[in-house]
């Protein structure tokens, strides 16, 4: 479970988050669905503790953020916005590395690798090399590379930025088989289509701070809108009605 | 296993595989000093020698004006050319390197005893003429020395006379010790390559992690950032030291190429030198 509480963040003048509070259950998939530049991506790395916000404070199971920072980091799976393998390596190896660096033994990172790879379908590239991998390979091994310590958490960056349709399929396929399995999904994404398919609760970000939040049915019954791209088009315009004012 | 010590193999690793960091820390940073220092050694002690034994070609201005002198030049290898016009701007605008004049008065002066004038044209700005330069001057010299101790001898005079405080050079230096002269340049060798060693691979686990985005990932892991920095510095420390290891093996192999003899020096390299010298490196890893 991921809470927010009154997230504030600031780039010098430029406020970048000014106020998130949010909730990402068990057994959940969460979509932050924001227009471009409206703060998902510096709300999910405060999340996984690559910045520490300037306000406000975030739990997961439980545990603050800023002060456990590694134990926080032990419960999160994290595909962050910029997703580089190293690409000298095998994918297996990508992978092996960061099990590594959670402290797995050989054994375990081996059977995690197996699972991962059947579950994600990349049995014939496991042992090449990343360099001259497609985008969706690249994806399917980041996310490898981010679950391999089998965390009840996991954030997700834009998951499907660059994926074709097939691969976008499979992808909100792996999503569900997440939740099923008890875990707390949360993910950000611009695309509608995306968090009416897979989500049970939406998060709207508009300028930095949260502007709505409910099931996908809530939303639309909000704005009194019949589908939900609508919704998120009257919600975002009130919100920079609001900002104006 | 320790976060550091995983970085620190994954970092070796990914290096090795890369062409252009074991290029440049493992072949071109351990062989590019040895091979210039025997080049360069090489190629200058090679012409200074090859020089002292060879013809002396020089420009003679005036040459009737001197036979004996001529005669006794020529005997100790010198070369007379036909003059030249204009022999000074010749010598400036690098067309001719050396060139001697006989003054005008010469033969006047010589049989009056005066000291008879002779002039050197040349250029010290060039460095191939030094040699050169250095021989005809000796030449001349020794010729000056054994007519004025004949003229001693002709007047009755001993021309031990004209020696009133003799210098004896008695030099104590060994062979090993001028070869130390020579390895004063070693330390300087040796920094580039421990540092070229070590570059590549500092440069790609910093500024190339977040180049390629692969740093946000990686700092998302549970894992303090000073074991990652250890891990990065450990295995930047480690390809600097095979690289200056590999370097001072080079060295030692180079020294046998190294015309010593012909220098009187000598030049070894030995495995305790090098145990030595590597943990002295330590510091700059």
């Amino acid at each position: 479970m991921i809470e927010a509480h009154s997230l504030y963040k600031a780039f010098g003048p430029k406020v970048a988050v000014s106020d998130v509070s949010f909730c990402a259950r068990d057994g959940q998939i969460t979509g932050l669905l924001g227009a471009n530049g409206a703060g998902k991506t510096t709300t999910l790395r405060m999340l996984y503790t690559l910045l520490k916000p300037d306000r406000g404070s975030i739990r997961v199971d439980g545990m603050d953020s800023t002060q456990q920072a590694l134990a926080v980091r032990r419960q999160l799976g994290v595909l962050p916005d910029a997703r580089g393998l190293y690409k000298r390596l095998s994918a297996r190896e990508n992978i092996a590395y960061f099990a590594q660096l959670h402290g797995l033994n050989t054994a375990t990172i081996r059977d995690r690798t197996e699972q991962l790879a059947k579950a994600l379908e990349m049995g014939d590239i496991i042992d090449r090399r990343v360099e001259g991998f497609s985008q969706g390979e690249r994806v399917k091994t980041a996310i490898a590379r981010a679950l391999v310590h089998d965390p009840r958490n996991v954030v997700l960056d834009e998951p499907s930025n660059g994926l074709d349709v097939m691969s976008t399929r499979s992808l909100r396929e792996f999503l569900r088989r997440l939740k099923t399995e008890g875990r707390c999904v949360l993910f950000s994404t611009h695309i509608m289509q995306e968090v009416a398919a897979l989500c049970d609760r939406i998060v709207i970000i508009a300028s930095g701070r949260v502007v709505a939040d409910g099931t996908p049915e809530n939303l639309q019954e909000l704005a009194q809108e019949r589908s939900l791209e609508e919704a998120f088009v009257k919600i975002i315009g009130a919100a920079a009605l609001d900002s104006l004012s | 296993m320790s976060a550091a010590l995983t970085i620190f193999i994954k970092e070796c690793r990914e290096s090795l595989r890369d062409k252009r960091v074991l290029l440049n820390a493992l072949v071109l940073g351990p062989l590019l000093g040895p091979l210039l220092f025997v080049v360069i050694l090489r190629v200058t002690v090679g012409r200074e020698l090859n020089q002292a034994d060879r013809p002396l070609p020089v420009i003679v201005i005036g040459a009737q004006r001197a036979p004996n002198l001529m005669q006794v030049l020529k005997q100790q290898g010198l070369v007379p050319l036909p003059p030249v016009a204009d022999v000074e701007a010749a010598v400036r605008q690098q067309r001719i390197d050396l060139a001697l004049r006989i003054s005008d008065t010469y033969s006047d002066d010589w049989n009056a005893g005066r000291p008879a004038q002779v002039d050197i044209i040349y250029d010290s700005s060039r460095r191939d003429g030094g040699g050169r330069l250095q021989r005809l001057r000796g030449m001349l010299a020794s010729y000056s020395r054994r007519t004025s101790a004949m003229r001693l001898v002709a007047r009755g005079i001993s021309p031990v006379i004209g020696t009133a405080v003799l210098i004896g050079d008695r030099d104590q230096a060994t062979a090993a010790a001028r070869g130390a002269l020579l390895f004063a340049m070693l330390p300087y060798f040796l920094i580039l390559t421990s540092f070229m060693g070590g570059m590549w691979l500092a440069i790609d686990a910093t500024a190339g992690e977040r180049e390629r985005q692969s740093l946000e990932p990686l700092l998302a892991n549970p894992v303090p950032r000073s074991q990652i920095l250890l891990g990065k510095l450990l295995a930047a420390a480690a390809f600097s030291f095979t690289s200056l290891t590999l370097g001072l093996m080079a060295f030692a192999v180079a020294a046998h190429f190294l015309p010593a003899q012909q220098l009187e020096i000598s030049l070894t390299l030995g495995p305790k030198l090098i145990g030595t010298i590597l943990p002295i490196m330590v510091p700059l890893y």
